[in-house]
């Protein structure tokens, strides 16, 4: 079936079995193609209405897109009827040679005629056509093309009229070779197509589907796009990817037409902002505050999104007239185009099921998020799970962090304990995730606190709360289990991570058992065991990195949020943490280790500003006998700490044979610096008397020169957080 | 995203695996071994997963098997090629299996 350029094969369906089909049909005809060509033009499109009534048969191309029936099925985009019309569009040489193109087809003895065998010609052979035609035409202007834009290039400097007018003659003819197929579809296609296209794109729900998208863009505070995610609907679509990323950590699946869609125009918009066309700035901005309150983190871009817009007042009136190119016009109403589709489609919002009245069962629309299943599978069905009785005795993992874990928890099965600690990070982490996304809802309630939304949302919340605090399972009894199930779940880095965000959720006697428990077995969380592990690794190696990184993330992850409500607890609840760490844990091991002296750092910190005149907590002054009470305690401390104060500094060299470098102290000085402010004159004696050599170490390393400039510096402030404390200096050291 | 996992988990205990994939989701940001088809090897963290076992893994250690069959010799050597990359995307098509790293590494 020929395949001509404006032949009779475009009007109708696409696929080969119904060109065929068609093509045998108007076999009968005469094999001249402008008679064809005429007769088609001429009549009313009756043989494509014979066709069209095949329609039924052909079902691959049942996807209207929400496009009227009526309004695809009766019109066939007719392509010669539209080249005719737009023939003065088209330069005159093109048309020329398209027709001698056409009008070659039925001469020349190579091709197949316009009906000659049936056979489809491939885009390829027309074209290969198209150059025969054109190398037989004395306009040799394709094969030409390259050398004359060589020689325009050389000659541009002379400025002849008559170079003048070839430079012309030839600029006009490489514009003619590059529209030479322009135009082919009509602005209705193109919307159409558009429309197609776009309504893929559509989601019930953005905020789901789109989820590590948004993250991610609001994370780095750029600006969210207008057109396809606006605001999350609130029943759900399903998706597939489990991850958990607002950090780098990217997922998998993320919808690639929507993410580069609002990709492509963030960089449009930039490109944009770089031009100062405040036309588009206005349309991007218009759109930008139409989506007022989706997620949680609307603050920040609306933030954002006011800000431009105070730029832009400036370039406003700017110019009298708004000066567009093309891609810009064209930018423009494609997101005018957006917006209506959108608008539609959330009109008429279509089901995945449709059921009509009296007919017996469902009919499934098949769309992007609901394809054809292949298997049916059952969710959620009990019978093929795993018991604990099941599961055979594993030995030990590994990976473990240098061995901290090893033959610990249920003796009878560390896999499975392993495995059960693991399951309730998950759970939750899913709890956390079911919070948050419910914190990002709330936005979106009616004000008015009785309506039962809002009700609906407090219990759902709530639920959300109990589910996560239970499987964090805070407040089992100390001695039940060993290692406490809260230590194993802060043995591994997602429990870690996990910690601010939960907390951010739950009330401060919930936080207050937290800490309570982590200070009940601080000794036996991952981090503390470290310290006695740390230097005898060799320190490139990959267990002691995972150690840095653990302990690091302790300190910046969980210590801080459990720690926060300490600067505004009363005296009491600090003295009873305090008493707790000293009873449970041996002190004077566990100084060794970064985790506790900060801990200790920050309660000795508080304690001492409840202690001072004037302090007070909750309104409440504080009690003479919490001072005396702090004093004992501090007492205590001191004394178990005596004669092991140089313990806590880092060994210089580790077993190991490494050198650690000197700023790995900063902590111990912090502490022995919290401690002198408490010290009694005898107290301070002590410590200074032990730590002397490690003054003078540090000191004369810093002056020495051996070190550059800033090290000796920090290594001196480092070392005056200490003296300072006692009234001291590092510049009075005699050295 | 997280919904309708969570609708599915709300009332699970904490020791029962409900299906496959959930054993999975346990090993997420842990290292992980991962087998591929055409002789192929990962080793790296698991950051996210999908229904089909599409991943993504950061650090990851790749390792090719090959066997030459020498003709003459009628020998076949075994040799392995290496190459690490720090953050990849994996699809699913291709795994074979996923499961914790093995001792011997």
């Amino acid at each position: 079936m020929s395949g001509s350029f404006f032949g009779p094969g475009i009007g109708l369906p696409d696929d080969a079995i119904a060109l065929e089909r068609s093509s045998f049909r108007s076999h009968t005809n005469n094999n001249d193609l402008d008679a064809r060509l005429e007769t088609m033009a001429l009549r009313d499109t009756g043989e494509f209405g014979d066709a069209l009534e095949e329609e039924d048969l052909d079902t691959f191309n049942d996807e209207t897109f929400d496009a009227d029936v009526g309004e695809i099925a009766g019109k066939e985009f007719d392509f010669f009827q539209n080249t005719l019309d737009n023939r003065d569009k088209v330069p005159q040489y093109s048309q020329q040679a398209a027709y001698n193109a056409g009008a070659g087809f039925s001469s020349s003895d190579n091709s197949s005629g316009v009906l000659g065998e049936g056979r489809v010609l491939t885009l390829a052979e027309v074209e290969a056509k198209l150059m025969q035609q054109n190398q037989q035409n004395p306009l040799a202007m394709p094969l030409g093309a390259p050398e004359q834009m060589a020689s325009v290039a050389l000659s541009r400097r002379t400025a002849d009229a008559e170079t003048i007018a070839k430079r012309r003659e030839a600029r006009l003819q490489r514009q003619m070779m590059l529209s030479k197929y322009d135009n082919m579809m009509s602005r209705h296609d193109k919307e159409y197509i558009i429309r197609i296209q776009i309504s893929q794109l559509l989601t019930d729900d953005p905020a789901a589907d789109d989820f590590y998208c948004h993250m991610y863009q609001l994370s780095r505070g750029t600006m969210v796009g207008p057109g396809v995610v606006q605001q999350p609907a609130t029943n759900t679509s399903d998706s597939s990817v489990v991850g958990r990323s607002v950090t780098p950590r990217s997922s998998a699946g993320t919808p690639a037409p929507a993410a580069s869609a609002q990709g492509d125009r963030r960089k449009h918009y930039l490109q944009l902002h770089k031009k100062h066309h405040q036309e588009q700035h206005h349309l991007q901005q218009h759109s930008a505050n139409r989506r007022p309150n989706s997620q949680g983190s609307s603050g920040d871009v609306r933030r954002s999104s006011s800000s431009l817009g105070n730029q832009h007042h400036h370039h406003h009136h700017h110019l009298g007239r708004p000066h567009r190119s093309n891609t810009q016009s064209s930018m423009a109403r494609m997101q005018q185009q957006v917006q209506r589709i959108v608008n539609e489609a959330r009109r008429r919002p279509k089901a995945a099921h449709v059921a009509a009245e009296g007919a017996l069962g469902k009919i499934s629309v098949n769309s992007a998020r609901n394809p054809k299943q292949v298997i049916q599978v059952q969710q959620r069905s009990h019978a093929g799970s795993i018991s604990q009785a099941d599961i055979p005795r594993g030995s030990p993992m590994v990976h473990d962090l240098g061995g901290i874990f090893t033959g610990m928890g249920d003796a009878r099965n560390p896999a499975a304990e392993r495995r059960k600690t693991l399951r309730s990070i998950e759970n939750v982490y899913t709890a956390v995730l079911r919070l948050e996304q419910l914190i990002r809802e709330q936005a979106r309630l009616p004000p008015n606190a009785d309506h039962p939304a809002v009700q609906n949302w407090l219990t759902m919340y709530g639920e959300a709360k109990e589910r996560a605090w239970t499987e964090l399972d805070a407040s089992q009894p100390i001695s039940n289990t060993y290692p406490h199930p809260l230590a194993r779940f802060l043995s591994f880095s997602k429990g870690k991570r996990i910690i601010p965000r939960l907390v951010h959720h739950l009330s401060i006697d919930q936080v207050l058992a937290l800490t309570t428990t982590v200070i009940a077995n601080f000794e036996t969380l991952d981090v503390c065991r470290f310290g006695s592990f740390s230097y005898s690794v060799a320190s490139g190696s990959m267990v002691a990195a995972r150690q840095k990184e653990e302990t690091d993330l302790f300190l910046h992850a969980v210590m801080p949020p459990t720690l926060a409500f300490l600067s505004e607890t009363s005296l009491q609840i600090v003295n009873g943490l305090f008493a707790l760490f000293m009873e449970r844990n041996n002190v004077a091991w566990v100084t060794r280790t970064r985790p506790a002296l900060a801990f200790l750092t920050v309660l000795l910190g508080r304690s001492a500003a409840l202690k001072q005149p004037g302090a007070h907590a909750y309104g409440v002054p504080v009690d003479s006998q919490e001072i005396y009470q702090s004093s004992e305690l501090y007492n205590h401390l001191f004394n178990s700490l005596r004669g092991n104060f140089l313990s806590i500094f880092p060994p210089s060299v580790s077993s190991a044979g490494h050198a650690v470098s000197p700023m790995e102290d900063l902590h111990a000085w912090q502490f022995l610096a919290t401690l002198a402010i408490g010290a009694s004159v005898e107290q301070q004696h002590t410590l200074v008397s032990e730590v002397r050599e490690k003054v003078l170490e540090r000191v004369m390393l810093a002056k020495s020169g051996h070190v550059p400039v800033d090290i000796a510096m920090a290594l001196t402030a480092n070392v005056n957080l200490f003296l300072n404390a006692l009234g001291l200096d590092a510049s009075q050291v005699a050295t | 995203m997280a919904d309708t996992l969570v609708a599915g988990t709300a009332g699970n205990s904490a020791s029962m695996v409900e299906e496959p994939l959930d054993l999975v989701r346990l090993s997420l940001d842990e290292r992980i071994y991962v087998k591929l088809r055409g002789d192929r090897e990962l080793r790296g963290r698991l950051h996210a997963y999908d229904q089909h076992l599409n991943m993504v893994l950061g650090d990851v250690e790749e390792t090719i098997t090959i066997v030459e069959v020498n003709e003459q010799t009628n020998t076949q050597s075994v040799n392995t090629v290496n190459r690490k990359v720090p953050m990849l995307f994996v699809r699913g098509d291709g795994v074979i299996l996923v499961s914790p790293p093995s001792r011997s590494s």
